[in-house]
């Protein structure tokens, strides 16, 4: 397809390019060529003027369509952006549960008690021998001001 | 106390792991079902495949060749059992050294001992055989029925432990006697471990349970029953702790069995275990093909003010429970391996360099180079401390300056432990690796002999201990034979008769005081105080009653004596609790008043506790410093009135010889008394106290050498065999009798001429 800007230059050397891409000597947008030719072949004209209407109205629909595909793609990809930031979450979610499931394990738990139950029991024993030292060191205190 | 696991998930195995053990210090070889060995480096954890092995290469268990005194380790050799009934000996660099067709059926364990010059093996067919470092068979052990699946040497190499079904075995390989044999589990004995410094075994079997048992087969702890069976276990290279692998689970324990932690895994059993040569890493090599890097954090320590946790590899935490705000964080730039806190000193051994903090200033250590080898030991005493590998001693002052590298005296790969070496500032005691019978000392300064050397006692040592004040004639060594008797030995005995005297029995892990010569030992539940054990040399009398005795409850089979700083004694019990308890703070003041020469205020703190067990403490200072008022005080506290009187007679002589020779008499040496008179021409009076003590025999010696006296001899012999209504039989006296006429009298008359010429 040739430019506006080439027509302008083709036209100042006499020369034209009609709707199918042909070179013409007759500018074929002239009205006195368009009368002629209606005279001359009216049914050619019509016919001619009957395809360039139908194309001009299959390049509108075609935008339309492509605007509206394009539409359709952008919120398809939102869409997809969406499903995989839930994907990523669901698998998250999935991991931690698997994971509380094992540390829900009960043998685990049983033995994570028992571990927790000897060493409370061990602290207790240490508890009560600092008690019985301070209890000592009292009462050594006791003493020597007594006497 | 726990382990921190981590693992490199890269380049990993995809079959089980069978063994793994350690290159150095930094890396880790495993070997799995998969035919590869990796390299693991722990400080990157980072493996890298350094063999590939044929498709048949099934390993069993892997063992690397001891060598405690390469610490690179670039020519490492090591044995690995395969499926195959083969043991392999191969080089790091992939080299096939040796492969050797041990057992029918699959070969399950191969062991080095502790130098290196013999391998053990086991296998499915029941054999355990012995083979030397070349692949040699040396002998073939024991033969069963059914396969033996572990096999352990001792910390000598002169026994061996086999375990077949359920039971255990103790073979001595110098003596030729019948395995010791004992029923361990209630399933077959899965693995077993023999500690490195000690007689102690750890096995673990299919009925879920790990036990710790002495070297004659008795129990010492009885693990919980787990949920899986034990399938690992191993003890850390210096004999403290040991882990136990289960089935997701990991456990480290404390040599008398209780558990430090537990730590869950989830990658399937653990199959192989192996500790690094400094004892503070782990390697564990479990069946779903991950080798974890394990290494100890958590441990905690306290002095005085002072708690000290180790929270990570690199970084130390020190609080000031006095003061709410003071919290120090110490970092170094390797990885810590040891840690230990005295007498205002934090040690902290790295890789490669040793730092010591004094606790008046965090911020700026002494740093000291020490990459040679690994430390398993830190002995700390007021002046200069000591670290080992167990193998060889060093000394440092806590300026950072080596004052001498030690070969202890005996050629026997045996390690040693924190309780067969002490220090003093001017005293080294160590056991003869050798002979356990012997104790040497020697100069921290100059590594020459200290003192009389060394001291040969009937039995062998089990534990020592060596008191930190005073001067060196003061500097004394306690220790407990194998037949559990605790005995004090002076470690310089210039003009002394007396070294070495019992002062008790059955009393475990001896530990003396930081600030005073105080002694201290747990005796069946109880603990056991000697505020004085050199008056033993003096008085023995004085020694029990002196001894103080404090009921802690019940602490188990295996109580260890963890310090005893000040007047405060911390025990950790059998099943892990650490009981603090102290004594009365008077002995301690005691004994520094008695040193400074505060008589006064020693006996008017002593009247008004009214304490025996102070009064005798005072007495045995008063006979060590040789107070005479405070010792005759004291003596008629606790109504001796012998002594009493005794003091009071040597108050009235005048003559300094006789005055030393009664104060002999006083701590109970009667021939040195005796000798000392004679020898100084006091002849008489040497005679009548071997009278008074009824030694006739020396009396009547002493009668006829100086060719009197004789009648006197005869008279009061003839009167005591009367009293005890008994006939002469002596020859000697039956020979004399006839001599001489017996005129009471006259004996009399003899006696006052003698007191008359100041003689008596």
């Amino acid at each position: 397809m040739s430019t506006a800007a080439d027509e302008q230059q083709l036209a100042k050397s006499g020369l034209y390019v009609d709707d199918f891409n042909r070179l013409r000597l007759i500018d074929p947008g002239n009205f006195f060529f368009k009368n002629r030719l209606k005279k001359k072949f009216p049914e050619v004209a019509e016919l001619l003027q009957n395809a360039q209407d139908k194309s001009a109205e299959f390049n509108d629909q075609l935008k339309n369509f492509q605007t509206t595909t394009g539409g359709l793609i952008d919120s398809i990809e939102e869409f997809a952006n969406v499903v995989e930031t839930e994907k990523i979450r669901a698998m998250m979610v999935r991991n931690t549960q698997e994971r509380d499931l094992a540390e829900d394990d009960p043998v685990l738990l049983q033995m994570t008690i028992r571990e927790l139950t000897v060493e409370k029991e061990r602290l207790r024993v240490e508890l009560e021998a600092v008690r019985k030292i301070e209890k000592e060191q009292e009462e050594c205190i006791q003493m020597m001001t007594e006497h | 106390m726990k382990l921190k696991l981590s693992a490199s998930r890269k380049t990993r195995h995809t079959e089980m792991v069978c063994g793994v053990g350690w290159i150095g210090t930094e890396s880790i070889l495993s070997a799995a079902d998969d035919h590869l060995f990796l390299l693991t480096n722990t400080a990157t954890n980072e493996s890298q495949q350094i063999l590939s092995m044929q498709e048949s290469f099934y390993p069993t268990s892997l063992h690397i060749f001891p060598r405690a005194q390469n610490k690179g380790g670039q020519n490492d050799v090591f044995a690995v059992s395969t499926s195959d009934g083969k043991v392999n000996i191969l080089s790091r660099s992939g080299k096939m050294e040796k492969i050797v067709d041990a057992h029918n059926g699959a070969a399950l364990c191969a062991r080095w001992n502790s130098d290196g010059t013999g391998l053990l093996t086991c296998g499915e067919d029941g054999f355990v055989k012995m083979w030397s470092r070349s692949g040699m068979l040396r002998s073939v052990l024991a033969q069963f029925a059914t396969a033996v699946y572990c096999v352990a040497w001792d910390s000598t190499s002169s026994n061996v432990l086999y375990c077949n079904a359920d039971q255990c075995y103790i073979k001595s390989l110098k003596m030729q006697v019948a395995p010791l044999k004992w029923k361990a589990h209630d399933g077959i004995i899965l693995c077993c471990d023999w500690n490195p410094t000690a007689a102690l075994i750890v096995t673990g079997g299919e009925d879920l349970k790990f036990k710790v048992w002495d070297g004659f087969g008795q129990i010492l702890f009885n693990s919980s029953v787990h949920d899986y069976p034990i399938t690992s276990v191993s003890w850390n290279t210096d004999g403290s702790l040991f882990a136990v692998g289960s089935h997701n689970i990991l456990r480290l324990c404390d040599k008398s069995g209780w558990s430090h932690s537990l730590e869950k895994m989830n990658s399937g059993s653990v199959m192989s275990m192996a500790w690094s040569p400094d004892g503070t890493q782990l390697a564990v090599g479990t069946a779903a093909g991950l080798v974890y890097h394990a290494h100890i954090v958590d441990k905690r320590l306290t002095y005085e003010e002072f708690e000290i946790v180790q929270t990570q590899k690199t970084v130390i935490e020190v609080r000031d429970v006095s003061s709410e705000v003071s919290k120090e964080t110490l970092e170094t730039k390797e990885r810590i391996s040891r840690i230990s806190i005295l007498y205002k000193y934090l040690i902290v051994v790295t890789s490669s360099q040793i730092y010591v903090y004094s606790s008046k200033n965090w911020n700026t250590p002494t740093m000291i180079e020490y990459s040679e080898k690994t430390v398993n030991i830190i002995v700390q005493c007021e002046k200069v401390f000591l670290v080992s590998d167990g193998l060889t001693i060093t000394v440092f002052t806590y300026e950072g300056r080596k004052l001498i590298n030690l070969n202890p005296p005996g050629q026997v790969m045996a390690l040693l432990d924190e309780r067969k070496i002490d220090l003093a500032n001017d005293t080294l005691v160590v056991r003869d690796r050798a002979d356990n019978k012997i104790l040497h000392f020697f100069d921290p300064t100059t590594g020459k002999p200290q003192g009389d050397g060394n001291l040969k006692h009937d039995y062998d040592i089990v534990e020592l201990t060596v008191n930190q004040c005073g001067p060196l004639n003061d500097r004394s060594v306690a220790f407990r034979d194998h037949i559990g008797a605790v005995y004090i030995a002076m470690v310089k005995t210039f003009g002394v008769s007396q070294r070495m005297v019992k002062i008790g029995s059955l009393v475990e892990q001896l530990v003396f005081n930081d600030v005073t010569n105080m002694l201290c030992g747990i005796s069946e539940g109880k603990v056991a105080v000697w505020p004085l054990p050199n008056v033993a040399f003096l008085d023995r009398n004085l020694l029990q009653k002196s001894l103080i005795q404090k009921s802690v409850g019940s602490v188990g089979k295996f109580p260890q004596l963890a310090n005893f700083a000040g007047n405060t004694i911390v025990i950790r019990k059998s099943d892990g609790c650490l009981v603090p308890t102290g004594i009365l703070p008077f002995y301690g003041t005691l004994i520094t008043m008695a040193s400074q020469s505060k008589w006064d205020q020693a006996i008017r703190l002593c009247r008004s506790i009214g304490n025996d067990t102070l009064w005798a403490t005072l007495a045995g200072l008063a006979v060590i410093h040789k107070n005479m008022i405070a010792m005759e005080i004291s003596y008629a506290a606790l109504e001796d009135d012998e002594k009493v009187s005794l003091i009071n007679e040597i108050k009235d002589k005048s003559d300094k010889e006789i005055r030393q020779a009664m104060q002999v008499v006083l701590t109970g040496k009667l021939g040195d008394a005796d000798v000392m008179l004679e020898r100084n021409g006091h002849g008489f009076r040497s005679l009548m106290l071997n009278i008074q003590m009824f030694k006739w025999k020396r009396a009547l010696e002493l009668a006829t050498m100086n060719k009197q006296w004789l009648e006197i001899v005869m008279g009061y012999r003839e009167r005591y065999l009367k009293n005890c209504g008994q006939k002469e039989t002596d020859p000697q006296f039956l020979k004399h009798q006839a001599e001489v006429e017996i005129d009471w009298v006259h004996i009399r008359e003899l006696i006052a001429a003698e007191r008359t010429k100041g003689n008596y």
